[in-house]
């Protein structure tokens, strides 16, 4: 497989992509276009970008490699869009086996053969659904809300609530307290029990 | 409290219950870093590596090392929880892929004689592909399921020199010489050294915390 570009990569993350300690692998590239995106570097030119195969990011990763097996962590791929680079997951998973857990940070706005594949090796889902309202997610995103939600029905389907964290921003003049309150009923009512709500501050 | 100096406080802890458990001598002094703390600094990375050493070379002498799982409880973000993270999914491919023949193997340490753990083995098809990986047990042995073929056997460990045995073809169970890796050029007759600097390093994060360059929105 050739060595694709990551924004970067950052250790040492607790408690914030998944159980125990991890080490956050970012991807270069992403489907959406978010108004206040934060990694915008995610979606510039990957010129002069570091560029990993999956052994080299393993063996890069790997100095963590008892933090991760005490504390049941592993690594966080995010970006960008971490299920565009699906295959990438799935060499690097057969490289780490089951004691690293792998989470993903994603929007979900992929084929249904992405998540498909990205259920058989990632342990933990951290959803980035945005917003419910079809017009309030594309004005935001510039993307189609029904793309992200039905798959995660799929992934609910595949791998359960327990494997699934979904993230509601509170994402200033697109939607509000009672846009992100109608988007977390819609998650309980189709399964969903984990659910992160937020607010993103503007500065 | 600073983030990072919050980090290497829990990483300590991580450290002190892996040293307390597998009854390893670890005295943590004070910290006398007068930089920024990120949560690690070459002292803290030392201790790792004499931790992952005195586990290596307890195992060489018949005991039992314990690291999984001794740290569940740090770090908990209580959205996630901590076990079942390996699904019947996940179980499923790994069955779908291992089949037909096992390659069995130890790889131990040239110098000191004592057996690796936490060594990715993996079978390198001849496009290259990764076929199947596995990492080595405490007592560095590691077994590889995999349909019948030529395939090149690749050993990465940190700290150490990569190993690749010469490809060859796999038409039956079988166990392997015993792999050394060491630091040095100081190899077995038949592997060869693929890479010449065993010291990994990763750098700054350049950009993934919510105070990278760019930024028009914080997460709270």
């Amino acid at each position: 497989m050739e060595a694709v570009p990551f924004i970067g990569i950052d250790r040492h993350r607790l408690g914030v992509d998944g159980v125990g300690v991890t080490t956050l692998a970012a991807f270069h590239g992403c489907p959406l276009h978010c108004q206040y995106c934060l990694n915008h570097r995610c979606l510039e030119s990957p010129d002069g970008l570091p560029r990993y195969t999956p052994q080299q990011l393993y063996d890069l990763v790997g100095i963590d490699n008892l933090y991760f097996i005490a504390t049941g962590g592993g690594v966080c791929f995010g970006g960008g869009e971490p299920l565009l680079h699906v295959d990438f997951l799935t060499e690097f998973k057969t490289l780490c086996g089951k004691s690293w857990n792998l989470t993903a940070e994603t929007s979900l706005q992929v084929s249904r053969e992405a998540v498909r594949q990205a259920a058989l090796v990632v342990g933990d889902f951290i959803v980035d659904i945005k917003e419910s309202a079809p017009d309030t997610y594309r004005a935001y995103t510039g993307g189609d809300a029904s793309v992200a939600w039905d798959n995660l029905s799929y992934l609910l389907e595949t791998v359960g609530p327990r494997h699934i964290t979904v993230r509601v921003p509170l994402i200033p003049d697109y939607n509000d307290e009672a846009a992100t309150a109608r988007t977390a009923d819609r998650l309980t009512a189709m399964g969903i029990t984990r659910i992160d709500r937020f607010t993103y501050r503007v500065k | 409290m600073t983030r990072g100096k919050n980090i290497c406080n829990q990483l300590k802890e991580v450290r002190k219950r892996i040293a307390e458990e597998n009854g390893i001598p670890l005295e943590i002094k004070e910290c006398t870093y007068k930089g920024e703390c990120r949560g690690t600094c070459p002292r803290c990375e030392a201790e790792v590596r004499y931790l992952e050493n005195a586990l290596a070379n307890r195992m060489s002498l018949g005991k039992v090392a314990t690291v999984a799982g001794l740290a569940l409880g740090l770090a908990v973000p209580g959205t996630i929880a901590a076990q079942d993270t390996v699904r019947r999914d996940e179980v499923k491919i790994v069955k779908q892929i291992a089949q037909n023949i096992k390659i069995k193997g130890q790889v131990i340490d040239l110098t000191t004689g004592e057996p690796l753990p936490f060594v990715s083995v993996t079978a390198i098809d001849s496009t290259g592909k990764v076929v199947i990986g596995a990492s080595t047990d405490f007592d560095g042995y590691y077994t590889l399921k995999v349909p019948e073929g030529r395939y090149t056997i690749r050993c990465m460990c940190v700290g150490y020199y990569r190993l690749e045995l010469p490809v060859d073809n796999y038409t039956k169970d079988l166990t392997l010489p015993t792999i050394e890796m060491k630091t040095s050029a100081i190899l077995s007759e038949g592997i060869v050294i693929i890479e010449d600097d065993p010291v990994i390093e990763i750098g700054p994060t350049g950009g993934i915390n919510t105070e990278i360059q760019g930024v028009k929105v914080k997460v709270q």
